[in-house]
């Protein structure tokens, strides 16, 4: 088996862009996957509505703040994920408050939104605040004397039962392109093939056609250029060596995000290793 | 200078259109011709009220029509507005008052301005007190500024009266008798007055002769006494009447010399009529009535006075030249389906119609008052005497049922609220009154006089098909101007001759015609009407006025027409092949200077009916003028109506998606309202999220359609979603669901009324005690606010849970059985619907009319989209959510956008819609550049130029992409077509459709189970699922379905006289009622109808016999 290779091209807080070797694109999705849908968050999960004069309903309300994404330091998401991995997610509970009212008409934001500590087991972490990662998220408009006040649970939870668990907003790969330029002195046809291109890889002067190596990642494998001027030039790709991209959304850092998912594979893959040796020993 | 007209300037034209006239600018302008004008004139017409005692007369004077105003119980009053009206169930109406004198002897006597009844208001007409105000003065009083008016508020009820096509009335049609009568051909009139329409036809039979019919005279008559009867005394004067063309002139010879005749003398001729009418009587008496006759039903739109005679002569000599001249080959018959021939009668004609009516009802009331009151006493009060409920009740009810003067129904309808577009498609509908059960194919036809006029795409399909319309985008609809002006104008200044003057001096020429009749003859009818339009461009003459000249080897004839109800569209004018357009002009009205307005006041725009389009050379854009041309297209895409105007790319489609389409866009959800949140309709939907499209048309700038918004912006990618996307449904990605895509929120309205009956009995709104009759469990009074006896606001409630609790006083003798019901009150609450469930949400309590509390609550129910629920495109795309796939699963691209809907590729290639296709890259690119992309019918953004923004943004030009199984992670093997499609969630929900049982409730009277969701009823096992199971031979299955499991039943059949018998429990024994005790009772089971059917006989005086016999096998 290949040695898994990894390169990070970029990593910033809520990027990441990284070049994987070595696996297959089933290792590759259950990366992807495991990122959007099995990586524990917080988000607001029920809300005690106690005063809304808006134009909006109760439970559109509930669903906007819901939506909101809400950050956490890494040591509260450490004690938030063992938590939500033993099974008490009740027990790990951020509430936060809102309380506005419209003198003259206006805004609810996000920021709004006041944490008021830990409910439950975990209150310890009282020290650690939860916040709404952006302070400018609209919750609804208030005309003059409007007024919404309530108080909102959040909860752990996972991007399979509901997008607003989601902690990331993109998480995408593709193959490693791989362009062949069969006849590089082509003439016209390669202008051709070069205007193809949306993404301009390829370059074409005075008859001659030309990738731009630095640009070669950017390739879509959407074989546009191959089906411009087949005879000139082969796409392909590699499958066992991925481009990845992942945006988060600010709730933890990417890297963070990463790490939990292949956490979480690694600690699946460990369960079945578990089950399976007591099986066998429960066998002999 | 190289100033070219274009497209922005084409848009800023229509933009001003619809800034000064609005989209229903018909119905208001009509409605306010009617309150200002018509009313009056109709009560001037009833004249002065002549009682029945000599010398006593009430003279009518002026109408006044006062603000919109309800009137309390209590009998005070107080002004209104249409919320209001709207919340408590009144009638949005104005009281009329009428000034009246009681003249006695010719004195005055009493003077009053007297209450006659109120008058519903259109609301946003000059008296409703809407339209002076401004946007923020309308959001304080609970309106949506942007609420395009047009409509009356009944009972609560939102209505609006649909604009009603009809054949023109008073001109005259020649048309081929129908094949295998003796008819050879046949010249129709419908001599119309605003009360009645009088039939009128001539006809040409084989042999040559020519009569006439009208309703009142059950035979034929002939023409020549006709015309005599009418005064003509010579053969010349009749003649006179009808042509001056000797060859016309020869055809009549034989007619003229035989009928002539038949009466030779006006005498004859009238008694020859009398001998028809009033058989047996008199001769003095024969002629009098046949004088009545042909003053009052003969031609009454010419007049019902004996001076009239002579007119009617000679239209009826019009009648018989046109017919003569269609028999000679000289024209060809009349295209009844040719807009020209059509009259369009609009909301203020309809009022006018029921006005007239009630008005004419009240008028007889007044003068039995009189008479009475007269009778009993000396002093009579104007005010007692006019009973004002009568025109009050006339109008409200014509309004309320929809029924019209006439027979018509469903004139007036329910207004559509199910999102804006829908409001304003229902607002600017036309109906024609032809059948809809028989073929009438070409007057479903698009006809070519439709263009610009009518739009050509939104039609229902089925049975309605081409007989209901919708105005096209610039179309309006004539209100008519007064024809005395315009006569004066023709015959005093513009030389045309008289036409009996002309006929006498031989005066040859055109004949002129106005408001299609023949007025008289001018010698150059090309001259005439080139002064006339002369006239009018320079704002002379008034534009409504429209003239046609035909000219061909034989005819020679010039319309006028001032009358109201044609279809009418601006065109930009060309003379000596140039705009009169001017960029000067332009620059005007953007800066505001001059309005719509003035562009017509000064000829520079001017309106076209279809009959002056026919001498018009119209230009479809201004490259293609010629030295011919006199008109070119304000802009081609406005032939479509409003709905068609949403649709992108329109003309890349197949016409019928584009249909689909537009019946689907009234039903997408959207933002009906922006005060919603006041209203309580019966059923209300809105969209949580709805969006302005990408990919839009200039409709939506025109009429702040992005602000009433019906779908929504989603990423579609055209795939096989593993099955869940056959035949048509979409499959749809379950994170977008969760971040709000397509969520709405249903609501219904309950009421209820605490009614005060006479005697001092009445309802009450409470939490019903538990010893009324019909009580409840204590379960469904739960959510109850013991205080009030209604539901708490925001609580959650299932269906049959009570949320309005009402006791009713008991019913006397109410049913036969249960004598104790007489003391009990009745359980009235009023509960949630079976089936359905939601959140109390809005509780408004009022009074009604008749000073009774009224109740209303307003039910929510959020509906997050779900498998079954259908969505469409704006391209007749349509389909249910087959699957809800998670986030993860789904294809993704690179970039990792993951498609909110996968369509199917079957979708598109039968059905040729590019237009979505294209709408798809344009919202592409609109999304990735961050603009928006318009997409206007003719004009939209060109494909290559898509293709191009595409390519550069670093795509596919052909909008393909690669995409990656979410599933398995590999590549899919083909490139997929991806991009951003609008869509429109539809209001067919699952929700409400959802429906099983097991067992549950049967019908009274047959015992078979009930039909339908609403009465938890079962699902219909019909004639074809039992050939089915017949064809399985499941024979005992089949009778388990249809007997036992549906109304089996056990009858008692005497053995000895083959009648029904019965059991009687009280004395335990079986009773025949023929044979008495020694009957023979045998138990049958039956069906229950069977049954039913066996005693229905039997009280139709009918003896069935049931004979019993062994089943075969028993011994
Ligand atoms: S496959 Fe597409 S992106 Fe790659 S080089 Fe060819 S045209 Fe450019």
């Amino acid at each position: 088996m290949n040695k898994i290779e990894v390169a990070f091209r970029k990593l910033e807080e809520n990027y990441a862009e990284f070049v994987i070797e070595g696996i297959t694109p089933a290792i590759a999705n259950a990366i992807r996957r495991t990122a959007i849908s099995d990586v524990p968050t917080l988000a607001i999960d029920e809300v005690a509505i106690v005063e809304n004069s808006t134009v909006f309903f109760d439970e559109i309300i509930a669903h906007r703040l819901g939506l909101i994404p809400l950050k956490v330091d890494t040591e509260t998401y450490d004690v938030l994920l063992e938590c939500y991995e033993e099974g008490k997610r009740d027990d790990c509970v951020a509430m936060l408050t809102l309380e506005v009212e419209a003198e003259k008409p206006g805004t609810a934001y996000s920021g709004h939104l006041k944490f008021a500590g830990f409910i439950g087991e975990f209150a310890r972490l009282a020290s650690a605040e939860v916040k709404p990662v952006s302070d400018l998220v609209p919750i609804v408009k208030l005309a003059a004397g409007q007024k919404l006040v309530l108080e909102a649970y959040a909860k752990v939870g996972v991007g399979r039962e509901h997008a607003k668990w989601q902690p990331v907003s993109i998480a995408a790969y593709k193959y490693y392109p791989e362009i062949r330029i069969i006849k590089r002195e082509c003439g016209e046809e390669g202008k051709k093939c070069a205007d193809a291109c949306p993404k301009g890889i390829l370059k074409w002067s005075n008859g001659r056609l030309d990738l731009i190596p630095e640009k070669v990642e950017e390739c879509t494998m959407c074989r546009a250029c191959e089906e411009a001027c087949p005879e000139v030039i082969k796409v392909s790709w590699d499958d066992s060596k991925f481009i990845f991209r992942v945006e988060g959304l600010g709730v933890i850092p990417v890297a963070k995000v990463i790490e939990t998912a292949l956490k979480r594979l690694i600690k699946r893959a460990d369960s079945f290793v578990e089950t399976l040796e007591k099986s066998i020993q429960t066998r002999s | 200078m190289s100033w070219k007209y274009s497209r922005d300037d084409a848009w800023l034209l229509v933009q001003a259109f619809i800034r000064e006239h609005g989209l229903v600018r018909q119905h208001l302008d009509s409605y306010n011709k009617f309150v200002e004008k018509t009313l009056q004139e109709v009560v001037n017409d009833a004249g002065p009220v002549e009682s029945g005692i000599p010398g006593l007369v009430i003279g009518l004077g002026k109408v006044y029509v006062e603000n919109p105003r309800v009137k309390e119980a209590d009998g005070s009053e107080s002004s209104t507005l249409p919320m209001e009206a709207r919340i408590r169930n009144l009638t949005y109406a104005a009281p009329i008052f009428l000034e009246m004198t009681l003249i006695e002897e010719g004195e005055e006597k009493d003077r009053a301005k007297v209450y006659i009844g109120d008058l519903p208001i259109m609301v946003k007409s000059v008296k409703c007190p809407l339209s002076k105000m401004s946007d923020e003065e309308q959001v304080k009083v609970g309106e949506d500024p942007g609420d395009p008016g047009g409509y009356f508020i009944i009972n609560g009820s939102e209505r609006v009266l649909i604009v009603q096509e009809d054949l023109a009335v008073n001109k005259v049609l020649v048309d081929y008798g129908p094949s295998g009568s003796s008819v050879t051909h046949v010249a129709k009139v419908f001599s119309s007055t605003a009360a009645y329409r009088v039939p009128i036809t001539v006809e040409r039979t084989r042999d040559g002769q020519l009569h006439v019919t009208f309703p009142s005279v059950p035979t034929r008559i002939p023409i020549i006494v006709m015309m005599r009867a009418l005064g003509l005394e010579s053969d010349k004067e009749i003649v006179n009447a009808i042509t001056d063309d000797p060859e016309i002139l020869n055809e009549l010879y034989p007619t003229l010399i035989e009928q002539s005749r038949i009466a030779p003398s006006v005498e004859e001729a009238l008694d020859y009529i009398g001998a028809r009418v009033a058989i047996g009587q008199p001769k003095e008496v024969r002629i009098e009535r046949a004088q009545q006759v042909i003053d009052q039903y003969f031609l009454p739109h010419i007049g019902l006075k004996p001076e009239n005679r002579v007119d009617k002569a000679y239209f009826l000599g019009q009648m018989v030249e046109k017919l003569l001249e269609l028999a000679l080959g000289r024209r060809s018959p009349d295209d009844k389906d040719h807009l020209a021939n059509k009259r369009f009668k609009l909301a203020g004609d309809l009022m006018a119609s029921v006005f007239r009516q009630a008005f004419k009802q009240f008028v007889r009331d007044l003068k039995y008052q009189l008479e009475k009151n007269r009778s009993k006493s000396r002093e009579v009060n104007l005010h007692t005497l006019a009973r004002a409920d009568v025109i009050t009740d006339k109008l409200r009810n014509a309004l309320a049922t929809g029924n019209w003067p006439g027979g018509r129904t469903g004139v007036s309808q329910i207004l559509d609220r199910t999102n804006y577009l829908s409001t304003v498609s229902h607002l600017r509908r036309v109906v024609s009154p032809l059948s809809r059960t028989q073929p009438h194919f070409e007057a479903r036809e698009l006809h070519a006089t439709q263009w610009g006029m009518l739009c050509p795409v939104e039609s229902p399909e089925g049975q309605n098909c081409g007989l209901v319309k919708n105005l096209a985008l610039l179309a309006t609809i004539s209100i008519g101007i007064d024809e005395k002006e315009v006569y004066e104008l023709l015959i005093h200044r513009l030389g045309v001759v008289p036409i009996k003057e002309a006929r006498e001096r031989g005066v040859k020429g055109s004949k002129v015609f106005l408001n299609m009749r023949l007025i008289g003859v001018h010698e150059d009818g090309a001259e005439l009407v080139k002064v006339l339009r002369e006239l009018r461009r320079q704002g002379k003459l008034h534009h409504e006025v429209n003239v046609a000249h035909y000219k061909n080897e034989y005819i020679n004839e010039v319309y006028i027409n001032c009358d109201s109800g044609r279809i009418r569209r601006p065109l930009l004018v060309v003379e000596n092949g140039e705009l009169k357009l001017k960029p000067l002009h332009l620059a005007k009205l953007r800066s505001g200077e001059w309005s719509w307005n003035d562009l017509i006041r000064k000829g520079i725009v001017e309106y076209l009916d279809a009959e002056e389009e026919e001498n018009a050379l119209i230009a479809e854009s201004i490259d293609s003028i010629t030295p011919e041309t006199t008109h070119v297209e304000i802009t081609p895409a406005a032939i479509l109506g409003v709905v068609a105007s949403v649709i992108p790319y329109p003309e890349f489609n197949q016409s019928p998606r584009n249909s689909y389409e537009a019946a689907m866009a009234k039903q997408a959800l959207g933002f009906p309202a922006a005060n919603f949140t006041h209203r309580m309709d019966p059923r209300m939907h809105f969209l949580h999220y709805p969006q302005k499209p990408l990919v839009k048309t200039k409709i939506f700038d025109l009429i702040n359609l992005d602000d009433r918004p019906f779908g929504q912006n989603v990423v579609v990618a055209v795939l096989t979603g593993g099955g869940y996307n056959i035949q048509d449904a979409i499959v749809i990605n379950k994170a977008s669901i969760e971040r709000g895509l397509a969520r709405s929120t249903f609501f219904r309205t309950y009421e209820a009324v605490e009614v005060k009956y006479p005697g001092g009995q009445e309802d009450k709104i409470e939490v019903p005690p538990e010893d009324v009759m019909g009580y409840r469990s204590k379960e469904a009074y739960l959510k109850l606010d013991p205080r009030d006896g209604i539901a708490f606001p925001e609580s959650e409630v299932k269906g049959g849970e009570v949320i309005i609790g009402k006791t009713s006083p008991p019913r006397f003798m109410s049913s036969f059985f249960d004598y104790r019901a007489t003391t009990k009150r009745r359980d009235t609450s009023v509960s949630i619907r079976l089936n359905e469930s939601g959140i109390v949400d809005r509780v408004t309590i009022a009074e009604d009319v008749d000073g009774n509390r009224l109740v209303k609550v307003r039910v929510r129910d959020p509906r997050p989209p779900e498998l079954g629920d259908k969505f469409a495109s704006r391209h007749g795309q349509k389909g249910v959510v087959g699957l809800i796939l998670p986030a993860e699963d789904m294809p993704f691209t690179e970039d990792g956008i993951v498609p909110d809907i996968l369509i199917n590729p079957h979708a598109i290639p039968s059905r040729m819609t590019v237009g979505q296709l294209l709408e798809s890259i344009a919202g592409k690119v609109a999304s990735l550049a961050g603009i928006s992309i318009d997409a206007t019918a003719f004009e939209g953004t060109p494909e290559r130029q898509l293709r191009n923004m595409l390519q550069k943004l670093g795509f596919r030009s052909d909008g393909k992409e690669v995409l990656y199984s979410g599933i398995t992670g590999e590549r899919l093997e083909v490139e997929v077509f991806i991009g951003v499609t609008y869509y429109q969630k539809l209001h067919h929900m699952v929700a409400d459709k959802i429906h099983a049982r097991a067992r549950g409730r049967v019908q009274i009277l047959t015992r078979q189970p009930t039909e339908g969701r609403a009465r938890e009823g079962g699902l219909r096992f019909g004639e074809m699922e039992k050939d089915c199971l017949i064809g399985h031979g499941a024979s005992i299955l089949l009778k388990e379905r249809l007997f036992e499991s549906s109304d089996k039943t056990p009858i008692f059949v005497c053995n000895k006289c083959n009648f029904l018998g019965w059991y009687d429990a009280r004395r335990n024994e079986y009773v025949c009622p023929i044979c008495g005790d020694r009957g023979e009772l045998h138990p049958v089971y039956v069906s229950y109808a069977f049954k039913l059917l066996l005693q229905e006989l039997i009280s139709l005086g009918i003896a069935p016999r049931v004979i019993l016999e062994d089943k075969v096998g028993v011994v």
